[in-house]
C-alpha cells in the first residue's frame, strides 16, 4: 500500500464535501517559498511523500513554524535529508477536539468505519467504535455514544458540545466516498478537529 | 425448491455399505428409518445386498425418478458419480465425501468440477464435506449422525459435523427436538444463506441455532440474518473466536480490528443473539421455542438472600430491568397472611427462608398479575421448611395460567431438589441450577421482537 498523492486527495476532498484545514502544498522542486498573507503564523508544516506513513517518528512534522524565512530553512532542511519527498504541507493550526476517523476494506464483512477520540484514547485506549456498512445515523450515533471518551463530546471543562448528527453526515461522506471509489483501500484521518458543527481534517491520508 | 432435500419421494444412496463403523453403514441405517415414509435405492457395484436389501451397480439402473442422491464415496470418484446422477436427473444431491476445498487448492479443482456438472444437470447440491441433513417430522435422516433426534421446533444448521453429533445425542436425554439438522459442508453451491431462507419459511421452525466457524459473504448474511431475525430469533456460537487476523499491518486503521470484534459486531448488526458456549447455544435455543419473547421488565423472586443478590448480579450483567414491585402487589402478598411478614417487598422479591409453596403460590401469582412484570425468574434455595416439589408444582400450574409471561427457574440443589428437577423437564419448564444462566436465558427472551 502507499498513500495517494496530495493533488488527488485534495481533490476527493472536495469532491466529497470534505473540509481540510486551509493547506499550501509546496513541491520539493519549487525554487521559491512564497506563503500567502493570508495565512496566520504560527504555522504548521510536514514533509509528505507516499510511502512515510508515520512522518513524527522521522522529524518530518515542525509545529510551530514563526516566519517564512523559518519555513525555508526547514524545508532546505527537510529537503537535503529527504529527497524524495513528495513536497510539504503548510497548514494553519487546527482548534477543537481530536477526533480519528478510520476506514477499511474487511474481506468478509466489506467496509468498515472506525472511529474514536484522537490521541491517547485511540493509540493506547483502544477506544474505538467500529461499525460495518451500510450504516445509518443512528448506527452511527450508537457508535460514538459507546466510546469511553464520549464525555469529552458532550463538552468537558467549558467547551461547546460537539453535535452528532453533524458527526454522523461526516461519516456517511468518508463511507459515500469509500465506497465509490474502489481504488482506495484505507482511509486514516488522525487527527481530525471537531467542534460543534465542523470537522477540519488535517493529515489526510488514503492508502492505494 | 428444498422439497427434494427435506422432503424426497425417492432417496439413492450412493456408496451404500454394510461394513461396521463405516460412514456407509451409517447413512444406510438413518435412512432405513424412514422406509414407511420413500423409497430407498441403494447402489453399490461390489455387492449384491446391503441391510439385506438388493442393490443396483448405478444410480442409472433404476427405474424410477430419484429426488435425492446421498453420495458417500472416496472424492476422486465422485465426479463420475456426479455425471451419473445428472444423466438421471436426480434433483439433489448431498456429497458427504470429504477431499474437496477444506483440504486446499487441488481439492478445490475437484469440488468446482464436481459442482461444474452438477449445475450442467440442474441438480443442486448440498457440501461436499458435511455430515448430511435430518428432518425428524418426515422421519428423513440423511447423514451419518449416530443418532435420530426428535422433531422439535429447532433448526440447526452447523459448520461443523461434529457438533451435530454430539448436539442431537444431547437432545435425546435433555427432551428437546430440532426441525432441520443441517451440516452445510464447503457450500460449494447451496450456502448458509439459502438455508437460513428456508428456515425463515419452514413453519416447523420456530428457532434459527447456528453454529459458525466462518463467513465467505458477510454483509450477504447480515442482509439476510437481519429479515429473518425480526421474525424468528437467531441464536449464534461463532467457533475460532481466538485468533487475530494475520496481515502486516501498517496503517493505524488497519491494526484496530480483529476477526473476533467483527463477527460480534456483525451478529448485532443483524439481530442475532450470540452466545459464548455450546451449553448457553442449547439452552438458549429451548428457551426461546419454550417461552414467550417478552418486554425487558422483570422479576425476581426467591426464598433466600444469596440467590436474590447472585441474580440481580446477574440480570444487570446482561442488561435485564427489575420491575419495581407495585403497591398494589405488595398489598395482595401482604394480605394473604401467607408469607412471612419480614419479605422483601422490593424486588428481588425475597419471601424469606420459611418460605412453603403457598408462600411461592400468591407471591409468584401477585408477580404474575402485575401488568409491567413480563418474566420472572423463581429461585429457590433447600431450606428446612422448602419443598421443592410441591414449589415445582406450583410454578406449573400458575406457568399454565400466565402463558403469555415468561417464567425461568433457577431451583439450585442436589438431592432434595432431584424431584423438583424432574417435574420441570418433564413439563418444559426452564430451570438452571446456575443464576447466571437462568439471567442470560431471560435476557434472550427480551432481545428479539415481540
Amino acid at each position: 500500500m502507499e498513500i495517494l498523492d496530495f493533488k488527488e486527495t485534495e481533490k476527493l476532498l472536495k469532491k466529497y464535501n470534505l473540509e481540510i484545514v486551509k493547506t499550501l502544498f509546496i513541491p520539493l522542486v519549487s525554487k521559491e517559498i512564497k506563503v500567502p498573507k493570508s495565512f496566520q503564523f504560527p504555522l504548521v508544516a510536514k514533509g509528505i511523500s507516499k510511502d512515510i506513513f508515520h512522518k513524527v517518528d522521522k522529524g518530518l512534522v515542525n509545529l510551530d513554524i514563526k516566519n517564512e524565512k523559518e519555513l525555508e530553512n526547514w524545508f532546505l532542511k527537510i529537503k537535503s535529508q529527504y529527497p524524495n519527498l513528495e513536497g510539504i504541507l503548510v497548514q494553519e493550526k487546527a482548534k477543537g477536539i481530536e477526533m480519528f476517523f478510520g476506514l477499511k476494506r474487511d474481506p468478509v464483512f466489506g467496509i468498515l468505519l472506525l472511529l474514536g477520540l484522537g490521541g491517547i484514547f485511540v493509540e493506547v485506549l483502544k477506544d474505538i467504535a467500529i461499525g460495518i456498512y451500510p450504516l445509518k445515523n443512528k448506527e452511527i450515533e450508537t457508535m460514538i455514544k459507546s466510546l469511553k471518551g464520549y464525555k469529552i463530546l458532550e463538552g468537558y471543562r467549558g467547551q461547546e458540545k460537539v453535535d452528532i448528527k453533524s458527526l454522523c453526515i461526516f461519516s456517511q461522506k468518508l463511507l459515500k466516498l469509500m465506497k465509490e471509489n474502489a481504488k482506495i483501500k484505507e482511509i486514516d484521518l488522525n487527527p481530525v478537529f471537531v467542534s460543534k458543527n465542523s470537522q477540519i481534517i488535517v493529515d489526510p491520508k488514503f492508502y492505494v | 425448491m428444498f422439497e427434494m432435500f427435506f422432503n424426497p419421494k425417492s432417496v439413492a444412496l450412493i456408496g451404500a455399505t454394510d461394513r461396521k463403523d463405516s460412514v456407509g453403514a451409517g447413512i444406510c441405517r438413518n435412512l432405513l428409518e424412514g422406509k414407511e415414509k420413500r423409497e430407498i435405492y441403494f447402489i453399490n457395484p461390489y455387492r449384491k445386498k446391503v441391510f439385506g436389501i438388493k442393490t443396483f451397480k448405478n444410480i442409472q439402473d433404476i427405474q424410477k425418478p430419484i429426488d435425492l442422491a446421498i453420495i458417500a464415496v472416496p472424492a476422486k470418484i465422485v465426479p463420475q458419480v456426479a455425471k451419473d446422477c445428472a444423466q438421471k436427473k436426480v434433483k439433489g444431491v448431498i456429497i458427504i465425501s470429504a477431499g474437496f476445498a477444506e483440504i486446499g487448492e487441488k481439492g478445490k479443482k475437484l469440488q468446482d468440477e464436481v459442482l461444474a456438472i452438477l449445475k450442467k444437470g440442474g441438480v443442486r447440491l448440498i457440501g461436499p464435506n458435511c455430515l448430511g441433513i435430518i428432518r425428524p417430522s418426515q422421519k428423513l435422516n440423511a447423514s451419518f449422525a449416530p443418532l435420530t433426534p426428535q422433531k422439535g421446533e429447532i433448526a440447526l444448521i452447523s459448520q461443523s459435523g461434529a457438533i451435530i453429533d454430539s448436539l442431537v445425542d444431547k437432545s435425546l436425554t435433555e427432551n428437546f427436538g430440532f426441525s432441520l439438522v443441517i451440516s452445510y459442508g464447503n457450500e460449494a453451491d447451496l450456502k448458509l444463506i439459502d438455508f437460513l431462507e428456508y428456515a425463515k419459511e419452514d413453519s416447523e421452525t420456530k428457532v434459527v441455532t447456528i453454529y459458525l466457524e466462518s463467513l465467505k459473504e458477510g454483509s450477504e448474511f447480515i442482509k439476510v440474518a437481519k429479515e429473518i431475525s425480526k421474525r424468528k430469533p437467531i441464536i449464534i456460537l461463532k467457533g475460532g473466536r481466538g485468533k487475530i487476523t494475520q496481515k502486516a499491518v501498517q496503517s493505524h486503521t488497519g491494526s484496530l480490528t480483529t476477526d473476533s470484534i467483527l463477527y460480534s459486531i456483525a451478529f448485532k448488526k443483524a439481530g442475532i443473539f450470540e452466545v459464548n458456549n455450546l451449553t448457553e447455544l442449547m439452552n438458549v435455543s429451548k428457551a426461546l421455542t419454550l417461552e414467550p419473547k417478552i418486554k425487558n421488565e422483570i422479576a425476581i423472586l426467591t426464598n433466600g438472600g444469596g440467590l436474590g443478590i447472585l441474580l440481580t448480579d446477574s440480570c444487570e450483567k446482561y442488561g435485564l430491568n427489575l420491575a419495581k414491585i407495585s403497591k398494589e402487589t405488595i398489598s395482595k402478598i401482604d394480605k394473604s397472611l401467607l408469607v412471612n411478614k419480614n419479605w422483601s417487598k422490593k424486588n428481588p422479591v425475597d419471601i424469606v427462608g420459611d418460605a412453603t409453596e403457598k408462600s411461592y403460590y400468591i407471591a409468584l401469582k401477585s408477580l404474575l398479575e402485575q401488568k409491567n412484570i413480563s418474566g420472572v425468574i423463581v429461585a429457590q434455595s433447600v431450606q428446612v421448611m422448602t419443598k421443592p416439589d410441591k414449589n415445582a408444582k406450583i410454578v406449573l400450574e400458575l406457568k399454565k395460567e400466565y402463558p403469555e409471561k415468561a417464567i425461568v427457574c433457577c431451583f439450585v440443589g442436589g438431592q432434595i431438589n432431584k424431584r423438583a428437577e424432574k417435574i420441570f423437564e418433564r413439563n418444559k419448564i426452564l430451570n438452571f441450577q446456575e443464576p447466571e444462566m437462568a439471567a442470560l436465558v431471560m435476557k434472550s427472551l427480551t432481545y428479539f421482537k415481540k
